[in-house]
């Protein structure tokens, strides 16, 4: 008879870990199906490889195990190949190369999910003690290294943008609602989008290969809680704050709340990140208090970073800011889980009055700025903020770039004139566009030529204001439009183009372009077309149009830069610019991760000014 | 538990968990009673608990008879009592689990007379309160759903006590002694707890059983429909349900630091009261007590009825032993109790089980830190932090965790999917905290 004594208790619950990573691998591979599917209605290309990217995923991860077993294995440990089974199973490495790549865009490059699926599970996990010792959720940072250092082949395509219907000039719905309205990520309306709220939530558009399926996820997730394989506590404070915040953000801005939560919830991979990355235990908090003062805290940071920061998402920098966070949670939570529970709902409900107020107050303060017009211009070359202009500009002053003055004296003419002067105000915004001519000195001898001139001054002067600098030096005083002449009163009315031609007499404009060649299966031939205009030697404005980068985040980069760059050249003089031997690598003119439309502005510049001085 | 609950309690632990209960078998079959003359000697352990001094009595080759006084511990006034007729053999060392180790224990051979020695002065309801808590100080009664703590001492110098609430909870899987009793004998449960009530001062008396306990609770409510100041509360089927600060917190909804007088409560077991009815109403000292025999080690399982001090093995023999030749058996419940490395030790009153099982491979993977532990832990501290802290030797961060509040109830350890040996890690900072308080105590008073 013998008693084995074992340290207690002698019963234990059946709900294993085993059980809890089986669960959420379900999960993923439902979310991966349903991948695989959508992605097959774009071609079999595509459905090809949202079935490739996984199992490469999985294939390096394992190898990845492989390798680090071999590294650490002992013969005391037993059997070889029994240890290796061992150490893979208990590792449950599969969970993050699964989740790893389905945040990656089908036009991800496999030497890109190689090189973060070894990032994930070499540095990430193993090189802090392998499954339950990594402080960072793997999948989170291998998606983050690959998006800074391989940002431009992370495309949500093969090459030929127009298959895939849902992109908008080959960026995800993600980045064009980012970038749909003046202020980033501040509308309501998927409007001209090429996706519609619908499908927004049922996933049929391509993003990261997982995270269309806002409302697949979702549901997945509240199974997934109900089966105790994540706490609730992380994703529900997350979506709440989110939610909460946005609906603040909606009330400050005047724009249609509902729609803005539903946006902020089921775009750019939140769901995906809620149920699937912040959730993970091991990166996150072991209390209560903890689980949900995480979901808060992210939260805030992915509307903070959607509103204001540069990238068109926020959600896996947030969950790197709730990991890092976390063992200072753990470190400061050491009180009895029923004690100090004031203390933890002030805290919760302070970082989550954090959120509204900053937030809040962010999203008030562009909304008030939007009176300054913003000249971000999109892909395609229009420009947007010519409508807002014309608009602001009956709503309030519009501070002029440059003001060029001029002025004419007419000769008296024998009996009816007298000796009369214009003076004009040219006021031009920083691409040199007409944006308001304020005229001043008499104007007529008086009586009906008086009363002629004045009903008719508002709409010559809006004729002016609507053509181009090089339009009104082109005009002849002796032959002039019938919008500019006043009948009957004709020497005023070539008083007053005296008057604009001489304050415009000192700008020379040039016009120039650049072409930047078609790089196969990326973009097509791109050019640029731009108006300089020099006064007195000195590059005093740029007016850019024509392509200018290929689109995504390589739109809403340029859109951030694009003002600098520009106002590099201008104040250059021109024998300072064509000193400039290349574009300079170092300088303000340049952006890194937009050489080809920066080296091509440069050129059209240069191109421009090559007629200079001739 | 229910989801509502679960959500209210968005940070505090949910402090209990539903456990297979193994009780059904046990609960269903009659009480087996072992015929005295198989039991040839009885071995009363002449240490107390924890190792306390024991003043003697009697002598090796005195008689004594059932009810005789032979001991009284030194720490508190606790007399010891014979639990059958017959001479004093000798000293004897075996196993006592109580004490963890091996102790002197007197031996008394079996005349298998059963002579009943002087009856103990009895009380009735109508007695003073000083005599009602002298007669249970002269019973010699001590916890018997497991601490075996001295009885008197709670109500010694009480005050303002409300409510006295009987603890016939019985959470440990695979115990059922209270269930038996209380279907046996529920005329003196109901009496013990109106004595108790009386000695507590208390307005009202409570008996707490677990909810589908149909036998205990029909013979109970027929008891009690003479005593306008005792009544009947169903707790839920949960673990530790029968701990004294959840079985308060459930039933008055009040919390304590310390003890449960603080909450103006106190709590005995329902077999204690059951002795103490015996004892002040009708002057017979304790000296059999039923346990459960149980588990998937033992052939067969069943409720025994048998004298204090008979050894185990006998017991198992008698109930057809042991199903394996390796087993792992401990003298209580599979929660909180300590494997036990023979079973030659004897029945003292607060074991109320015997349980055996066949052990199972037992695979500890890593921690994934899903904090299950800290979400269910009773007392609400953080088990896993407490496991973190001591695996990195970090004994200041150890003294902020509250670690001496835990009461080794298992939950950790049963809820965690990885396995883990999250109990044992708590106890083993236990140790570390004490020595660390103790150093500091001494430090102190240099």
């Amino acid at each position: 008879m013998k008693f084995i004594v074992t340290p207690g208790p002698y019963q234990r619950g059946t709900h294993k870990t085993g059980i809890v990573m089986r669960d959420l691998l379900i999960a993923l591979l439902l979310v991966w199906f349903a991948a695989i599917a959508y992605n097959f209605t774009i071609g079999a290309a595509y459905g090809v490889k949202a079935i490739l990217m996984v199992v490469v995923a999985a294939f390096v991860t394992l190898l990845c195990d492989i390798l680090v077993h071999a590294i650490r294995y002992k013969p005391e440990q037993g059997a070889y190949i029994k240890t290796l089974l061992k150490h893979v199973r208990e590792n449950f490495s599969l969970v993050t190369a699964i989740i790893f790549a389905l945040t990656l865009p089908i036009g991800t490059p496999y030497y890109v999910i190689v090189l973060g699926s070894v990032f994930a599970t070499l540095l990430v996990k193993y090189a802090f003690g392998g499954f339950g010792n990594n402080i960072f959720n793997p999948a989170a940072f291998a998606r983050i290294f690959v998006a800074l250092t391989f940002a431009g082949s992370l495309t949500p395509h093969l090459g030929d943008a127009s298959v895939v219907p849902t992109l908008t000039a080959g960026a995800t719905i993600t980045t064009a609602f980012a970038n749909s309205t003046a202020l980033k990520w501040l509308g309501d309306s998927l409007a001209g989008l090429n996706v519609t709220m619908p499908q927004a939530w049922l996933g049929f558009y391509s993003g990261a290969l997982g995270e269309p399926f806002a409302l697949l996820i979702l549901v997945l997730g509240i199974a997934l809680a109900a089966r105790k394989a994540l706490n609730w506590r992380t994703p529900v404070f997350y979506l709440g704050t989110v939610a909460l915040t946005a609906l603040v953000i909606a009330l400050f801005a005047g724009i249609n709340p509902l729609n803005y939560i539903l946006l902020h919830l089921g775009l750019g991979g939140l769901m995906f990140g809620a149920v699937f990355m912040l959730t993970d235990p091991v990166s996150g908090p072991t209390s209560p208090f903890g689980k949900a003062l995480i979901g808060i805290i992210a939260g805030l940071m992915t509307v903070l970073i959607r509103i204001q920061g540069n990238l068109p998402e926020g959600v896996v920098f947030a969950i790197a800011i709730a990991n890092v966070l976390s063992p200072l949670i753990d470190r400061m939570t050491t009180a009895m889980t029923n004690q100090k529970l004031t203390q933890k709902w002030l805290v919760l409900g302070g970082l989550l009055f954090g959120s509204l107020a900053l937030n809040g107050s962010i999203a008030f303060a562009k909304v008030l700025g939007q009176a300054e017009p913003s000249s971000s211009l999109s892909s395609d070359g229009s420009t947007s903020s010519e409508e807002s202009s014309s608009e602001e500009s009956s709503e309030e002053p519009i501070i002029p770039f440059k003001v060029l003055s001029g002025a004419y004296t007419s000769s008296a003419c024998e009996d009816f004139c007298a000796e009369q002067t214009q003076t004009v105000d040219v006021n031009l915004d920083d691409r040199f566009a007409i944006i308001s001519i304020e005229l001043s000195g008499a104007n007529t001898t008086g009586g009906t030529y008086t009363t002629n001139w004045t009903a008719s001054e508002a709409a010559v002067v809006a004729y002016y204001e609507s053509l181009s600098i090089v339009e009104i030096q082109a005009l002849d005083p002796n032959a002039m439009p019938s919008e500019a002449l006043v009948a009957g009163v004709t020497v005023t009315s070539q008083r007053l183009l005296h008057a604009l031609q001489d304050a415009l007499a000192d700008v020379e404009v040039y016009y120039g372009n650049a072409v930047s060649n078609a790089y196969p299966d990326h973009y097509e031939d791109q050019t640029t077309n731009v108006g300089v205009y020099v006064i007195a030697g000195v590059i005093e404005a740029i007016d850019v149009t024509g392509m200018v980068t290929t689109g995504g985040s390589y739109a809403t980069n340029w859109n951030n830069h694009y003002e600098t760059i520009r106002d590099y050249y201008v104040g250059m003089t021109v024998v300072e610019f064509q000193a400039l031997a290349a574009l300079p690598h170092d300088s303000d003119g340049f952006v890194a991760g937009l050489t080809f439309s920066t080296e091509r502005l440069f050129q059209a510049i240069v191109n421009a000014l090559s007629t200079y001085g001739g | 538990m229910t989801v509502v609950g679960e959500i209210m309690n968005i940070f505090a632990s949910l402090t209990m968990r539903h456990l297979d209960g193994h009780k059904r078998s046990t609960c269903a079959c009659d009480v087996l009673t072992i015929d005295e003359r198989e039991i040839p000697s009885v071995f009363i352990p002449i240490v107390g608990p924890n190792g306390a001094d024991i003043e003697l009595f009697v002598k090796e080759g005195e008689e004594v008879k059932a009810g005789t006084v032979i001991g009284r511990r030194k720490d508190f006034y606790v007399p010891i009592f014979s639990p059958i007729s017959g001479t004093v053999k000798g000293k004897n060392n075996r196993y006592n689990p109580l004490v963890g180790r091996a102790t002197p224990h007197y031996e008394i051979v079996n005349d298998f007379k059963q002579t009943p020695a002087e009856p103990l002065k009895t009380v009735s309801f109508e007695s003073p309160r000083e005599d009602i808590v002298r007669a249970i100080k002269e019973a010699g009664l001590v916890g018997l759903g497991g601490a075996g703590f001295p009885t008197y001492v709670k109500y010694e110098n009480v005050k303002d006590i409300d409510t006295l609430i009987i603890n016939g909870v019985e959470c440990e899987p695979y115990l059922s002694t209270d269930f038996k009793v209380a279907e046996r004998y529920a005329a003196d449960v109901v009496k013990g707890a109106e004595l108790f009530r009386l000695a507590a001062g208390a307005e009202i008396g409570i008996i707490a059983i677990k909810v589908h306990k149909t036998a205990m609770k029909n013979a109970l409510t027929g008891a009690l429909a003479d005593y306008a100041h005792l009544k009947l509360a169903e707790v839920p089927d949960a673990y530790p349900m029968g701990w004294e600060r959840t079985l308060i917190q459930k039933l008055t909804k009040r919390s304590y630091d310390k003890l449960p007088s603080e909450a103006h409560v106190l709590v005995n077991n329902l077999t204690t009261a059951y002795a103490a009815a015996r004892a002040l109403l009708y002057g017979e000292p304790l000296t059999h007590r039923i346990i459960t025999l149980s588990g998937n080690g033992l052939k067969q399982e069943a409720n025994v009825l048998i004298p204090l001090g008979t050894p185990m093995n006998l017991i198992v023999a008698k109930v057809g032993g042991y199903a394996k030749e390796e087993v792992t058996a401990f003298a209580g419940g599979p929660m909180s109790s300590k494997a036990v490395s023979d079973d030659s030790f004897a029945v003292q009153a607060p074991m109320g089980a015997y349980t055996v099982i066949i052990p199972t491979p037992h695979q500890e993977i890593a921690c994934l830190r899903c904090g299950t532990c800290t979400a269910v832990c009773p007392a609400n501290i953080q088990p896993i932090e407490i496991k973190l802290a001591l695996d990195g030797d970090n004994t200041d961060r150890l003294l902020k965790l509250d670690v001496m509040r835990c009461v080794e109830c298992g939950l950790c350890s049963y809820v965690c999917p990885s396995g883990i040996e999250v109990t044992e890690a708590v106890r083993k900072a236990k140790v570390k905290v004490r020595i660390a308080l103790a150093k500091a105590a001494f430090a102190a008073k240099k």
